[in-house]
């Protein structure tokens, strides 16, 4: 959490979402009764610990079996190139196959590990702010999958605190994540708006919805409290919208 | 005697020693080319490019403080004619378009170490240098 960091702006007033008859979940609306708050917050935590230890489990396999494997192959072969060095007849045309396919390996390795480090943190991010960093994913991710996602933005200067790019930046990731394992959805957009005095994230799909009341333990809940709990954690506010057959909305409202 | 053909002069900024060591060997290896300075950063390539005055300059795109992008846009303005290649890890598709909005004539991503001196041949022959994938996502 990183709540009174002075980085961050302070907290978002009252929420000028408009009402609607739409399901919606928030930080702030649909709070269970003290009891019920608490196990849902145990249960979020055992979740975020959990996913958690699949991302380190998921980077140590990526690092040991991938990277690892690969450099120590890499070594192997110039090990034997090395030796072959000194064989009175050099085998001129297998030290020449075993060289093509060091550097092939070695391309390979570079590949993954550009693509392991830019799905931790993508180094546009910090170059060129979320908008940018967002457009880069959303071309990205349509390539990937073919569902059709727009980005539009409002101007706005100057860029955010790096805590709060971030966050929104895995919020809108989160977001279309779920839009593309779950929502069977053709399009997506991602919407950034500059207000008076906060910005608006929102991530809209026109896929299959969901009930937003479905009980607070399911996995599908598991995600989208995530989302909530991450925009709390940048004074932010979290909303979800949502109905059968009629897409989903995520709404995050940060102080500017 | 005959007069040797004058080579190429490629600055290197690098902010990596050893990748600033192999860069350097894989162009000695080439009769045109020729190494006439290297840096760390963008401050210490501005300080010493009027000295050397080098053709072409390959850029790391990411240099502590300035960015390599970055640089390449200092040195567009001040050197007009100096052919600028960059040289990255990161993401093509993304910065491939960033450092050609910059001036840079071409980019060419690290790990393809086979390319390098053909992508500095390349620039240095009036050509933009991209893989062919990001020549048909900017060009069609």
């Amino acid at each position: 959490m990183i709540d009174n960091n002075p980085l961050l702006p302070k907290k978002l007033p009252k929420s000028n979402l408009q009402d609607s008859n739409i399901g919606r979940l928030s930080a702030d609306e649909n709070r269970p009764d003290n009891n019920t708050a608490d196990a849902v917050v145990l249960t979020l935590a055992a979740h975020l610990a959990e996913a958690q230890e699949i991302e380190r489990r998921h980077l140590a396999r990526a690092l040991h079996d991938e990277v690892g494997q690969n450099v120590t192959a890499i070594a192997f072969t110039l090990d034997f190139i090395q030796s072959q060095l000194d064989e009175p007849d050099l085998p001129i045309d297998l030290v020449r196959t075993h060289l093509k396919e060091t550097l092939d390996l070695a391309e390979q390795t570079t590949d993954r590990i550009r693509q392991i480090v830019a799905d931790l943190r993508p180094p546009m991010l910090d170059d060129y702010g979320l908008i940018e960093a967002l457009d880069w994913y959303a071309d990205h991710l349509a390539q990937i999958t073919g569902l059709e996602i727009t980005v539009q933005q409002t101007y706005f200067a100057p860029r955010l605190p790096t805590a709060v790019e971030s966050m929104l930046f895995r919020i809108a990731q989160e977001a279309l994540t779920n839009i593309v394992n779950h929502a069977q959805a053709q399009s997506a957009s991602i919407t950034v708006e500059a207000k008076a005095s906060t910005i608006r994230l929102t991530i809209a799909d026109n896929g299959l919805g969901f009930e937003v009341d479905q009980p607070a333990a399911s996995p599908a809940r598991f995600g989208l409290l995530t989302m909530v709990e991450r925009a709390k954690a940048i004074n932010g506010r979290c909303t979800i919208e949502s109905q059968r057959n009629q897409g989903t909305r995520i709404i995050v409202e940060v102080p500017r | 005697m005959l007069n040797q053909p004058s080579k190429y002069q490629v600055f290197i900024v690098e902010d990596h020693l050893a990748m600033r060591k192999a860069y350097a060997a894989l162009i000695e290896r080439e009769p045109n080319l020729e190494i006439c300075g290297l840096a760390a950063t963008a401050a210490e390539a501005l300080q010493k490019i009027p000295e050397c005055k080098p053709d072409i300059a390959l850029i790391d795109v990411s240099l502590d403080g300035v960015s390599g992008i970055e640089l390449i846009e200092q040195l567009q303005s001040l050197y007009p004619e100096l052919l600028t290649l960059i040289i990255s890890g990161h993401e093509e598709s993304f910065y491939a378009q960033k450092a050609l909005q910059a001036g840079a004539r071409g980019y060419v991503m690290k790990q393809r170490v086979q390319l390098i001196s053909q992508a500095i041949q390349d620039v240095l022959n009036g050509k933009i240098y991209l893989s062919t994938q990001m020549k048909k996502s900017i060009f069609g």
